[in-house]
């Protein structure tokens, strides 16, 4: 199954080793980490989550959505979706990967990482995120390598199989509930002590995640000859427009809250970000520019035109994602610190060396995703389904039957060994047993198209 | 007084697994390799036009070469493992005996490699360097105590309990599993689980430890300290040197002398003669002309070319 990952063109093999480059670059940066410590990061006493938290966070929510597209094909039997899903799950199993290690770059001293297993802390919610996060890259890694396999031996999925897939809905929810916990919990921290924050991150997941899955459809539709079918890109394509209605809604509800309420705690995070405090300002721009290209984008998604056209679709994907990015990474981590717990704006903004090493994370993930997607359309392609069979085969009669149509009077059959002329080759074959005593099913050897 | 039991048990071990691999090899230098019987795993060198297997389906010496790399450190042909599904006839990659096995050995290598250790003083930095990666993770109080784990323990008991569980839990493996196959991974387990246990949770005199490794490599031996799992370690060690040359352990070495594996796929190219053949004694065009003359004289008469040369 795997060899078909070791098969592709120039642009694969060029996408892939740009892809080792950034990872490369990661590692180099990540070795200095290494020595020298956290230090070498932007991050401070009063900020101590940076940009490596802010794409854990965001990533969560891309692995959380694989769910999207899962539920419709095994809760409701639709089979139209397996393509979509499948490359759902190798998406959510690329970037639970880079969950894990944004944690692992993030912790000082990750050779003590064993510790989260060792000493659990039931009332931590850092080591049930832990347990979720990896029993959901577990259960991706199974769902999709079964769901594959059991296309290749053309025989139906095991039950146990099935089992994981209906547990793997409700845990997709879970990681990202239990990650959103992770902030809403804490009571000092104002901006993300909010019971919306744990619906935020899923309204904002389910419509990251799958824009992110829509672009890869597509480019693998445009690069690879893969079509996972119009009906499934648009059917998730809808899923993202009210996903991301609902992500502003929540947004709005937020922004109400602390602003008519003007509850000191919360507003003061909320002004940072909006406006900037104490001519500190530096996440303002970006800020707007999220919440601009989102509304731009859902625009562009509920209006059917934009949204089915392909390349538009695309673009309106990519803003969406985009704007996810900012809002959930700086628009939600950093602030939370700023102003610090004693009213001082101490301002963070990820140094070189963190952005390589957060980069090189991204390129581990892609290069997953890359590789497990290939194999997947591989697999998909080499092995088609009998309905699958039954369809091309029908596309492939249509088109002939539309050829007869359009040349079937232009076409004129000679008698090589006497000339006559026919309109149809099997008169021209009755006339060559007869004549010539040639046998009909041969009759090709003397009876040519003319002209 | 049973120390000198033990220095005999190892240096006569280590002498029987010397010994014992060297014959073990000669034989099979000196085996003939009559034909080619190399076992392609790909389309072999035809037409240009034709896509090949390079590196599964060799033809220069050099192509062999990379295809035996390919074997002896990441088990190409183990990666190849396919399952077969006789009612819709169709195979799929199975990789767990892949998994569980190159996890086996890697981490059997490095462990094997940090036992250098043991027998030199001052140790090589690059086996220093080796233990610090290794030894990557750490577990304990800080303040207190800080116990380093090995990866590779780790990895070596995943890959060991996998192969054992694929015989236990598979009908097919346990159905073709025979003794010496539970013989060999039980021993291996044992002796790994000995020295895990020397490592984490019963302290040895581990300069005694270090004064008899020295002792045996530099024929001064000293006795080893009396210590239970050190001795079971070394014993069970000393079982597996002893057992190594008549087992199927020893295809560690077997490997590269595997004929289907060694040898370029080129008997298209190449003609391959058995030597022990009976000499062949061909027959000339006079003589054969002498034997059929008759016919040929025939066949001449109607206008067809006979004749020898060509």
């Amino acid at each position: 199954m795997f060899e078909k990952a070791l098969k592709g063109g120039k642009l694969y093999w060029s996408w892939i080793a740009f892809l080792c480059l950034l990872i490369l670059v990661g590692l180099a940066s990540y070795s200095v980490q290494w020595q020298v410590g956290l230090g070498i990061t932007g991050m401070s006493k009063e900020v101590s989550w940076g940009l490596y938290i802010a794409n854990f966070t965001f990533l969560v929510g891309v692995a959380a959505s694989a769910v999207v597209v899962a539920l419709p094909t095994y809760i409701y039997n639709q089979h139209k979706f397996e393509k979509m899903t499948t490359l759902g799950e190798f998406l959510a199993v690329a970037a639970v990967t880079m969950c894990i290690l944004f944690v692992l770059v993030d912790l000082g001293r990750p050779m003590r990482v064993l510790h989260v297993i060792l000493y659990p802390s039931p009332n931590s919610v850092m080591f049930f995120d832990f347990i979720v996060l990896s029993g959901y890259a577990l259960w991706n890694i199974i769902i999709a390598w079964y769901i594959l396999s059991s296309r290749i031996t053309n025989t139906d999925i095991s039950w146990y199989v099935k089992v994981i897939i209906y547990l793997a809905i409700p845990w997709a929810i879970s990681i990202h509930t239990v990650t959103a916990y992770l902030y809403s919990g804490l009571v000092a921290r104002g901006m993300w002590m909010t019971a919306l924050l744990a619906p935020r991150f899923l309204a904002s997941a389910f419509a990251a995640g799958p824009s992110l899955l829509i672009i890869a459809a597509i480019i693998a539709k445009r690069y690879a000859n893969f079509d996972v079918g119009r009906e499934a890109i648009d059917k998730v394509a809808q899923i993202v427009t009210f996903a991301m209605i609902v992500n502003l809604f929540f947004l709005g509800c937020e922004l109400f809250v602390v602003f008519y309420s003007q509850h000191p705690e919360h507003l003061a995070h909320w002004t940072y970000l909006l406006f900037g405090m104490d001519g500190y300002g530096k996440l303002v721009p970006w800020i707007w520019a999220s919440i601009g290209l989102g509304i731009f984008a859902v625009l562009m998604m509920i209006h059917p035109t934009t949204r089915k056209n392909e390349q538009l679709l695309v673009f309106a994907c990519a803003l969406i994602f985009i704007s996810i990015w900012i809002d959930k990474g700086l628009g939600l981590i950093v602030p939370g610190y700023i102003p610090s717990m004693v009213h001082t704006v101490v301002e963070y903004w990820p140094t070189m060396l963190e952005t390589f090493i957060a980069l090189g994370v991204w390129g581990v993930g892609l290069l997953i995703f890359t590789v497990l997607g290939k194999m997947a359309i591989g697999v998909f392609q080499d092995y088609p389904t009998e309905e699958e069979l039954k369809e091309m085969m029908e596309e492939e009669k249509e088109e002939e039957v539309v050829e007869e149509v359009v040349t079937a009077p232009a076409k004129e059959y000679t008698c090589e060994l006497c000339g006559a002329v026919f309109t149809d080759l099997d008169e021209c074959c009755e006339h060559a047993e007869k004549e010539h005593k040639i046998a009909k099913a041969s009759c090709d050897i003397v009876c040519f198209e003319k002209g | 007084m049973i120390g000198y039991l033990f220095v005999g048990l190892f240096y006569i071990a280590i002498l029987i697994f010397v010994v014992g691999v060297l014959v073990r090899i000669f034989n099979w230098a000196r085996a003939p390799v009559p034909l080619n019987i190399c076992t392609p795993l790909g389309q072999q060198k035809s037409l240009d036009w034709l896509p090949r297997a390079r590196f599964d389906s060799p033809y220069t010496k050099w192509e062999t070469f990379v295809r035996m790399l390919g074997e002896v450190f990441l088990f190409r042909s183990l990666w190849k493992n396919t399952k077969y599904y006789i009612e819709t006839q169709r195979q799929t990659a199975t990789k767990w005996l892949w998994l569980f096995a190159i996890a086996f050995h890697w981490s059997l290598l490095i462990i094997l490699l940090r036992h250098i250790r043991f027998f030199t003083s001052p140790i090589p930095d690059w086996i220093l360097l080796l233990q610090s990666l290794d030894g990557i993770l750490e577990v304990g109080r800080p303040e207190l105590h800080m116990v380093t784990i090995l990866v590779t323990n780790l990895t070596i008991l995943l890959g060991l309990f996998g192969l054992l569980g694929r015989r236990i839990v598979g009908a097919k493996e346990r159905a073709i599993s025979l003794p010496s196959d539970w013989l060999a991974l039980i021993l291996i387990i044992a002796t790994v689980g000995s020295g895990i246990i020397m490592r984490y949770f019963w302290a040895v005199d581990i300069e005694g430890v270090k004064r008899f490794a020295i002792g045996i490599v530099t024929f001064n031996p000293v006795l080893p300290p009396l210590d239970l799992f050190f001795l079971t370690h070394l014993t069970l060690v000393s079982a597996l040197l002893i057992y190594f040359p008549f087992s199927k352990l020893v295809h560690a070495a077997g490997i590269l002398f595997s004929p289907t594996r060694n040898l370029p796929n080129n008997p298209r190219a190449v003609r391959y003669i058995n030597p022990w053949n009976p000499p062949y004694t061909g027959i000339s065009w006079e003589e054969y002309y002498e034997m059929y003359k008759d016919q040929l004289d025939e066949i001449a008469e109607r206008g067809y070319k006979v004749g020898g040369g060509g």
